[in-house]
């Protein structure tokens, strides 16, 4: 196994991010971080703040690099390889493109009520993550359950 | 948020450069030489050992070499233009024409990461890119900088 993906979805859920650490220390492979900022989640917030679709992206954009760096500096504390990237549009499109041309050999996730993939979208993402990514899928429960 | 920590003593304009690390090297000394850095080899070692571990290439000609050492009291941050472009070994294996170089000491890992994220979110602006490759003068580039750093 040389390259894991790890789909960054909130910096708060840290079980999947130290297991995509752990795990790529251990086989000495490549960890990817990707954050998408996907665009019907920018347009909902948009409108509950009463904000520009721009602005809202624009925030949402530079808190996802945020995650990125604060992920890069565990690992790098870990001795592991990363490469960060930043992708704009549908998480599912985005994620099983991704997965295709990087070669990816394994998607951590992490999944939690509370944060990031929750509620009803989030259980129609990790269906969708499981029936459409091209590669085997760890799904890492955080805190709550 | 990023001109706080700009000025244009800090921002360098070549029209070509041998490699990564000579440019890194140039960086620091000129950081050194205006009395910004007391100390240059333990800066060089901490960049150098983050580049080994992995290029800080990003993609579209930008790199962004970083690193947390205590050989700096406070954050510094600088910018290379590099006409001809030189190779970063980044992802997308393209020539790097604009390169910001981060240091920040250990306890100003917040601030660091901040500075990070808003110059990666500037970089991914065309508009940005192209300004600054095109800028003559470390007073335009500063002043490029400042209208994108909202």
């Amino acid at each position: 196994m040389e390259r894991i993906l790890l789909y960054i979805v909130s910096g708060e859920l840290r079980t999947s991010w130290n297991r995509a650490i752990e795990l790529s220390k251990a086989l000495s492979a490549t960890l990817y971080a990707l954050y998408i900022v996907d665009k019907e989640i920018v347009r909902k917030i948009a409108r509950l703040k009463g904000d520009g679709e721009i602005d809202t992206a624009v925030k949402i954009e530079e808190e996802g690099w945020k995650y990125l760096y604060y992920l890069e500096e565990m690992a790098v504390d870990s001795g592991v390889k990363t490469a960060l990237f930043l992708e704009e549009g549908n998480t599912i499109d985005i994620l099983r493109s991704f997965v295709r041309e990087k070669n990816i050999d394994l998607l951590i996730v992490g999944h939690s009520r509370e944060q990031g993939i929750g509620g009803r979208k989030g259980e129609r993402i990790i269906e969708q993550l499981v029936e459409y990514i091209p590669c085997p899928v760890l799904i890492e429960k955080e805190g709550g359950f | 948020m990023i001109e706080e920590f700009l000025d244009e003593d800090l921002i360098l304009i070549l029209d070509n450069v041998e490699d990564k690390f000579t440019l890194i090297e140039k960086m620091i000394d000129k950081a050194l030489s205006k009395g910004i850095i007391m100390t240059r080899e333990p800066i060089l070692h901490k960049i150098r050992e983050r580049e080994e571990l992995e290029s800080t290439g990003v993609v579209e000609g930008i790199a962004l070499p970083h690193a947390r050492t205590e050989a700096v009291k406070d954050l510094l941050l600088m910018i290379s233009a590099v006409k001809e472009g030189v190779d970063f070994q980044s992802l997308d294996e393209k020539p790097v024409h604009i390169v910001f170089l981060i240091v920040a000491p250990e306890e100003a890992k917040k601030k660091y990461i901040q500075v990070l994220a808003r110059i990666s979110r500037m970089c991914r602006e065309e508009e940005f890119r192209t300004a600054i490759m095109e800028a003559s003068s470390p007073e335009e580039i500063l002043k490029i900088v400042k209208e994108f750093d909202q």
